[in-house]
């Protein structure tokens, strides 16, 4: 967003709901009134509700906005370096994809890339995320870990304990997590994860951490097929919630659980975490790992996150891939 | 009484047969086993054993809880055959446990086929593993020669992947 734009934004809201004329903002932000009006015009646009009325100027209704322009996210934010920069867009093909373009650009840690709306988001294999517009968070986080690639999938469980801990302060209500990059409210997808790395050599050379969350009513937004598998925040507390907020809680819990990782080696307390609120441990699971499925009993999670398994012949197996399919049993 | 590792068999040879429930009294405990006639992921709870009223929840919880003083078994056995290694070429190797993807979706093309000349820089494929997906790059200059590992097979740490000539 632009600079300018930005303060016309930072003045109106000041303003709290009165008028602000096109001449004070011209004066201010040494800019012609033509400018001004373009800008207002780009800001309506994105969705703010902008009223101009002649001889009067510019006035703002925030009370009802549920913006996730870069504005907005610095503002709830704070001061943290996760979300310090952020790149908005009103539509991307997938916040992951622009994300690596501009990671292999040379994107500093912490950068956010978030859209209003996404064309074609997706989960693991390409499968689609379906995500309309204003109905869910769809963001992308840069980070450059000094981890080897061996090392790398601790970031799925640090990013996932993050999201859960984000839902439980923002819904009040318990969540669980699904081995190992799924969050359930009862059950239902809330949110999912999808990280990508890129490596050099042996190490890391950044990871997207990729992050949607539904937040708005979304049952009635997509396919009828899907509508048992899915819930939003919004549905399990009844409550519409600002999506910078959401954002601002995710990122705030993401960034304590990395610095104590990455400089205190703090690694045991998340998979404490994810043991605690596991959706999978306890269950008689199958695990299609692609070319096979593996059935056993989801007994633990490893110290470096995988999935443990008691299979046939009370065999322990470690499981890093796949997908978990709990067998219908009760 | 029955033990944990008794009521897992249960499961296990219950979840191999059509039978839809199965009920088991052993004096102070019974137990009670339904299959859901839902296919697909299933957000029920856990209880799979459940206690008669004089037996309070003791055995749910055995049940649930991680067993820990079961025997650790052998490691995974590594679903490819080892490769033998040849002179003369190099081998790209898999730098972490984890699922091979050839392309970055079913849709699209493969990344490289036998016959395509890499770059140091080119992206070979993608190792997943816990749902993060690596793209592994050349890290060499040459030609695929050889593909060692299947699309969606599970590949172990060092396990080579593409047989390459440098040049």
């Amino acid at each position: 967003m632009s600079e300018t734009r930005d303060k016309i934004l930072e003045m109106l809201k000041n303003a709290d709901g009165s008028f602000v004329s096109s001449r004070e903002i011209c004066a201010a932000l040494k800019t012609s009134r033509t400018a001004v009006w373009k800008h207002i015009h780009t800001l309506q646009e994105q969705g703010y509700q902008v009223e101009a009325i002649t001889n009067k100027g510019y006035r703002i209704f925030m009370s009802e906005a549920d913006m996730v322009t870069s504005h907005e996210i610095r503002e709830a934010v704070g001061t943290g370096l996760f979300g310090k920069r952020v790149a908005y867009f009103e539509l991307l093909d997938s916040t992951n994809n622009m994300a690596k373009k501009l990671a292999d650009a040379g994107a500093e840690e912490g950068t956010l890339i978030i859209a209003n709306e996404q064309s074609a988001g997706r989960g693991r294999l390409n499968r689609a995320w379906i995500s309309p517009p204003k109905s869910g968070v769809l963001m992308s986080l840069i980070i450059r870990p000094p981890l080897s690639i061996a090392e790398a999938p601790r970031i799925t469980s640090l990013a996932a304990v993050a999201v859960a801990q984000a839902l439980m302060e923002l819904s009040g209500k318990l969540v669980q997590i699904k081995w190992p990059n799924d969050i359930l409210f009862e059950g239902k997808k809330i949110s999912g994860i999808l990280t990508e790395v890129s490596a050099e050599g042996n190490m890391v050379q950044y990871a997207i951490v990729g992050v949607g969350i539904n937040t708005g009513y979304i049952s009635r937004l997509i396919p009828e097929s899907l509508q048992p598998t899915v819930v939003s925040l919004e549905e399990v507390t009844g409550k519409r919630m600002k999506r910078a907020q959401v954002v601002a809680n995710v990122l705030s819990n993401m960034e304590k659980l990395y610095e104590g990782f990455i400089h205190h080696g703090e690694f045991a307390g998340i998979i404490d975490y994810i043991k605690t609120h596991s959706a999978t441990l306890g269950r008689y699971v199958k695990v299609d790992v692609g070319s096979r499925m593996i059935t056993g009993f989801a007994e633990d999670i490893a110290d470096d996150g995988a999935l443990v398994l008691r299979v046939a012949g009370d065999q322990i197996q470690k499981v890093y891939s796949g997908d978990v399919i709990a067998t219908p049993m009760i | 009484m029955l033990k944990v590792s008794d009521i897992r068999e249960l499961i296990r040879l219950l979840d191999e047969t059509s039978v839809h429930e199965l009920t088991i009294e052993t004096g102070e405990v019974t137990v009670t086993m339904k299959k859901a006639d839902v296919t697909g992921y299933i957000a029920a709870p856990v209880a799979s054993a459940l206690p008669h009223e004089s037996a309070p929840a003791q055995v749910v919880a055995k049940a649930e809880a991680p067993v820990a003083s079961a025997p650790i078994a052998a490691p995974t056995p590594a679903e490819q055959k080892p490769v033998k290694e040849e002179t003369g070429f190099e081998y790209i190797k898999s730098p972490m446990v984890g699922t091979f993807y050839r392309a970055s979706s079913p849709t699209v093309a493969a990344y490289v086929e036998v016959g395509s000349k890499v770059t140091p820089k080119s992206v070979v494929c993608i190792v997943e593993a816990m749902k993060l997906m690596n793209e592994i790059e050349a890290d060499l200059q040459g030609e695929i020669v050889e593909i060692l590992a299947e699309n969606g097979h599970l590949v172990e740490y060092g396990q080579p992947l593409f047989k390459v000539k440098t040049t």
